[in-house]
């Protein structure tokens, strides 16, 4: 089961991440975003705080729920992603696909 | 097997054994002073562990994956190898991606924080090297 926990309230969906962004989270927490998108959510804000590491099964996961999120007219918005991690999905051009915020 | 510079270890092909091996090489790091290099380190192995995994074993957590892992003196070594049909490097080297698109930013992992990777002919083993960079030693 993932660590990480879901705050819906209304059309937002607050996601507050306590484990790596990593492979063997991405299940879970794909789950967790899905169901709150189909039960209406448009707009999800996940926050890093002492998130670690995000690898390309995490990008993945990011880039698919933005992906499905954009169809609703909404959007995803991570936040309080450290330096190292900013520097990853900058050179990736992440930050062209949905919003970033460093801590 | 593990000493203070290396782990030469078989793990399950299950996404958690990644997390445990990229732990026990994160401690290793941090042991040798070498805390700035976790995060490309954590990356790299994550790539050719979570490749090996899922394209190599197909998540039979039945087999197993090599994993080798070692700090020299000016280079981290990280070996990793699987027993699948192997991975066409060449192929996923030549695609680009688009910006939407939810896969295939393994191999920009490499490139962006490998000093060097080199797969095997086979495409089920890589080696990948990263240069420790020397500091300057402090002037009295």
């Amino acid at each position: 089961m993932s660590e990480s926990s879901i705050v819906i309230n209304g059309n937002r969906a607050d996601l507050i991440m306590k484990q790596d962004l990593v492979a063997s989270a991405v299940n879970d927490l794909r789950t967790m975003m899905q169901d709150a998108i189909t039960g209406g959510v448009k707009n999800i804000f996940i926050d890093m705080t002492g998130i670690k590491v995000v690898d390309s099964m995490g990008i993945g996961l990011l880039i698919s729920t933005q992906n499905s999120l954009s169809k609703e007219d909404g959007q995803l918005e991570i936040l309080n992603i450290s330096a190292d991690i900013m520097d990853l999905f900058k050179s990736m051009r992440l930050d062209q696909h949905f919003s970033i915020k460093g801590e | 097997m593990s000493s203070g510079k290396s782990l030469n270890l078989n793990i399950k092909a299950d996404l958690k054994e990644i997390d445990n091996f990229c732990m026990e090489a994160e401690k290793l790091l941090r042991n040798n002073s070498l805390g700035e290099y976790v995060f490309p380190v954590q990356l790299l192995l994550r790539e050719a562990l979570t490749n090996a995994v899922v394209h190599g074993c197909r998540k039979q957590s039945k087999l197993m994956i090599k994993c080798y892992f070692n700090i020299l003196e000016n280079e981290i070594r990280m070996e990793i190898k699987d027993p699948g049909d192997g991975f066409d490097w060449k192929f996923a080297q030549s695609k680009d991606y688009t910006l939407s698109a939810d896969s295939g930013r393994g191999l920009l992992i490499f490139n962006k924080y490998a000093s060097e990777y080199i797969y095997n002919k086979a495409g089920n083993g890589v080696l990948i090297k990263m240069i420790i960079v020397q500091k300057e030693k402090d002037h009295e």
